[in-house]
């Protein structure tokens, strides 16, 4: 029979036939067949020799160059690392020298330890675990016999192989219940770093269909839908066997898994007696379905391999039903799962009682891939006319600012990835490698996927994009202009701060990476996060590098011989801090915040990159001098609520940071926004809290002009004329003048409102308004007559130019 | 950076591309979208990179 068989490659052996859990969803337990009442609990040593005898034998027979293996159970752990290793041992003196040996074991792993992950080790038997996602998705079926649950147990285990046995690491397996958010199952597996995702339809036939709890004729299609579109959208960060056997077999590769697909079954199953049977899954249709009657003390495998109900699964599209060989989607469906296709009525010529979800997903695949094959561009960011509109008129609600925001974090993504791929490109390989730019990318890049809100938090900071156009004007060829000399030391500094900004977004995301920062004076900077102040390092090389490793609550920051630990601790705001031991001999200098009731911004005095609004930044604040700022800011916010409202909304929705100037030496006030760093006011230190007010109110003015100028071209470039301002003596460029006279619409309003408050505060605010109303009024028909603003920075203009006409004149009238 | 308004009327469109959703390891492949974001913020803007100071009661900008 050996030429006239298909032979069999992969060889799933029941090592023990019980298990430590009682999970009402499994197919051995809970379905049809219950058999296993009356097999051996473990299979004898007798029993593996002679199954390792018969697929040597088999492997001969057919010249299989490697034959996979499948310790299975039960709960396969149940047998003891003893009697594993010596069934292992016998399978792999059997086929030494036969073919390759490829060995795995399926678990549920609450036994999982360090004991049998040593002995896979040492055998090379790699492991998968079965997990249905989040905690009450796991506990939802996956329970021992009293009802416990086992998601403690099950996590440990997959932790043990993810951080300690990483080789070993096969993957996770999932089977579905729609009544679990799927994308929360999703991102829970994911979260856990498997290699690779299976998600199982659970086992139905026509007879006992699938439960769909409501959810329409689709909704296990619905399901896995909605995980494909997050795993595509991820990047697919990991593999997921279903979605790759449709994504290969749309291609006209092969399936992955017997699940879908036409090619011919390879798969045979040997229980602890040694009986040999068909699909374990068959078990779900009717109690015997997978026999064969057939024994590894009795039969070759060449015998099991010609039983009817083996090659029925093995006649691709002429075994199928007339339905499934005339569809359009067979190539990738294949009819189903063989077992799943059962009707009592006519046995297994139907299409799966999961048809509609199959059809339904694999259109959905196909679809994409289609898509993606196109190379669709991203699309383009939009901005509701009316919030242009508002923004124009010089306000701006949390809508619109928060449309900006995110334009801005769009924005900074793209700049990053130009950083990093001109710095791998250009920068020496020396240095790249010193500081694992590349590893720090990939852990930006892996927390990015996975937990999208700790990376949006680091790169939506003001200061990521001073510090990234910093290290762009300076990388040799990608700037049109000479890059600034200032060494290649300090570039290579500047670069290796990657790594402080990907070590936060892992910090932030509790989940384990590893980063090279630089130190810089005996500073670490962490953006959003502080600045960590170790003492200078001896250096051996010609920048000093720290290593910086996270866990889920651990920060093990590592300089030299010196190591320092921190816990990582999640405040209930959301925020995340550090708190290093108290004997440790650093200084960890925390962002601190500026809160008042719907509103909060960091005090931003730590910041590597924030000397760049032109003024010096002052150092780092006394907690007097912070709690003198914070006094301040509340009352200024106070009083932005109760007089300035208009400006509210956006101030909450924008702003970010605080940063504070040293005290200006001058008989002014001063503060000052930086083109590059969005959400951030630079201040001096002020005497009063409407004077804060107005100074934030004016420099968030250029924080949202200059996201708009980010999005829109509101003039035209190549004018290099300078143009005369009201408020200076030098003449400005066409750009500052249109932010001087934006932000002006707002000083001048501050001034109108103000005057209201009567008194000589009152009176000397009224002059003020007079004056700056008229000076803003002057400006704005500067711009309109200077030629060369776009339609849409005349849509601007005009909408200046309504508010401040809707302003009196004058306010002769006033009592 | 040509903007035009598009011809639903409710929104004007810029010519910067969304990539919030794009994977950062896609993006250094994107090449274009990524050559975009780095010329919107690298033109020479000499003008607004000298200081932007505001003597608050004396606004000097």
């Amino acid at each position: 029979v050996s030429q006239s068989v298909v032979p069999f490659q992969q060889f799933v052996l029941k090592v023990h036939s019980r298990c430590d859990l009682a999970c009402d969803h499994c197919y051995i337990y809970f379905g049809h067949d219950q058999g296993w009442h009356d097999r051996p609990v473990v299979m004898t040593m007798e029993t593996a020799a002679s199954v390792a005898q018969r697929i040597a034998e088999h492997a001969k027979t057919h010249g299989l160059q490697q034959v996979h293996v499948v310790l299975h159970g039960g709960e396969p752990l149940l047998a003891g690392v003893d009697r594993l290793r010596g069934i292992t041992e016998v399978l792999q003196a059997q086929l030494d020298g036969v073919c390759g040996l490829d060995l795995r074991i399926h678990t549920n792993g609450v036994r999982l330890d360090d004991a049998f992950c040593q002995m896979f080790a040492e055998t090379g038997i790699r492991v998968g675990i079965s997990l249905d996602g989040y905690r009450a998705a796991n506990d939802l079926h996956r329970r021992y016999a009293n009802g416990r649950s086992s998601f403690d147990q099950v996590i440990r285990a997959v932790r043990l192989l993810s951080d300690r046995y990483r080789d070993l690491y096969l993957g996770l397996l999932c089977t579905i219940d729609l009544r679990n958010d799927p994308v929360a199952v999703h991102e829970a597996l994911v979260a856990l770093d498997p290699p690779r995702i299976d998600y199982l339809l659970p086992h139905a036939t026509w007879d006992e269909p699938p439960p769909r709890h409501g959810n329409g004729p689709t909704a296990y299609a619905d399901w896995l839908i909605a995980i494909f579109d997050r795993w595509t959208r991820d990047g697919k960060p990991v593999d997921v066997r279903l979605f790759d056997s449709v994504i290969s077999t749309s291609n006209g590769g092969d399936s992955l898994t017997e699940a879908i697909g036409l090619q011919p079954s390879n798969l045979v199953v040997i229980e602890t007696d040694g009986s040999y049977e068909q699909a374990d899954s068959l078990k779900a249709s009717f109690e015997g379905a997978q026999a064969t009657d057939s024994s590894v003390f009795l039969d070759c495998l060449d015998v099991v391999a010609s039983h009817p109900g083996i090659k029925a699964r093995q006649s691709g599209l002429k075994g199928l039903c007339q339905t499934c060989r005339s569809c359009s989607v067979v190539s990738s469906c294949g009819g189903g799962l063989y077992a799943h296709r059962y009707q009592s009525s006519n046995g297994f010529a139907n299409p799966s009682v999961y048809c509609a979800d199959l059809m339904k997903l694999i259109k959905h695949i196909r679809q994409d891939v289609k898509t993606a094959d196109a190379t669709v561009p991203p699309a383009l960011h939009a901005l509701p006319r009316a919030d242009f509109d508002s923004l124009a008129a010089g306000y701006g609600g949390s809508t619109a600012v928060g449309q900006l925001r995110e334009t801005q974090y769009s924005l900074i993504r793209g700049v990053l990835a130009a950083l990093v791929g001109r710095a791998l490109g250009s920068a020496g390989a020396a240095s790249v490698a010193r500081l694992r730019l590349g590893d720090s990318w990939d852990l930006l890049s892996r927390v990015d996927q996975m937990r999208p809100g700790a990376a949006h938090a680091v790169l939506s900071h003001p200061y990521i994009r001073v510090w990234a156009l910093s290290c762009l004007e300076r990388i040799p060829g990608c700037l049109e202009r000479t890059p600034a000399d200032s060494g290649a030391e300090s570039l290579t500094a500047d670069l290796g701060y990657l790594g402080a900004v990907a070590i936060v977004a892992s910090i932030r995301a509790g989940l384990e990476g590893s980063a090279e920062v630089p130190v810089r004076a005996g500073t670490i900077g962490l953006p959003t996060l502080g600045r960590l102040e170790i003492g200078e390092l001896e250096l051996e090389l010609e920048i000093a590098v720290a290593t910086i490793e996270t866990s889920v609550d651990k920060v093990c920051v590592r300089a030299g011989q010196q190591q320092w630990e921190a816990e990582r601790v999640s405040r209930s705001d959301g925020s995340v801090d550090l708190v290093f031991s108290a004997a440790a001999e650093i200084r960890w200098l925390p962002v601190r915040t500026l809160t008042a009731p719907g509103i909060s911004v960091t005090f931003e005095d730590t910041d590597v990159y924030r000397d760049c609004h032109g003024w010096p930044a002052a150092p780092r604040a006394s907690q007097e001098e912070f709690a003198g700022w914070s006094e301040n800011f509340a009352a200024a916010w106070d009083l932005i609520l109760a007089d300035f409202s208009d400006y509210a909304p956006g101030l909450a929705a924008g702003l970010k940071a605080v940063m504070p100037l040293a005290p200006s030496s001058a008989d002014s006030d001063i503060s000052s926004t930086a083109r590059n760093a969005f959400g951030a006011v630079a201040v001096a230190p002020v005497a009063d809290p409407a004077t804060l007010a107005l100074l934030l109110i004016h420099e968030f003015q250029h924080v949202k002009l200059g996201a708009m100028l980010d999005l829109f071209e509101l003039y035209d470039k190549d004018d290099i004329r300078l143009f005369r301002a009201p408020w200076r003596k030098d003449k400005r460029p066409l750009e500052g003048l249109l932010q001087g006279t934006y932000a002006h619409v707002a000083v001048a309003d501050f001034w109108r409102i103000r005057q209201q408050v009567g008194g000589q505060t009152g009176d000397a605010a009224a002059s003020r308004y007079v004056h700056w109303r008229e000076q803003t009024a002057s400006a704005i028909e500067e711009l309109a007559d200077c030629g060369s603003l776009t339609p849409l920075g005349i849509r601007l203009n005009d909408a200046m130019r309504e508010t401040v006409s809707s302003w009196p004149s004058s306010l002769a009238d006033r009592p | 950076m040509n903007m035009f308004e598009d011809d639903r009327g409710s929104e004007l469109t810029s010519d910067l591309a969304d990539v919030r959703s794009v994977p950062l390891s896609q993006l250094p492949k994107s090449g274009d979208v990524v050559a975009d974001a780095l010329q919107r913020i690298l033109p020479d803007r000499s003008a607004l990179q000298a200081p932007v100071p505001v003597a608050a009661f004396n606004s000097s900008i």
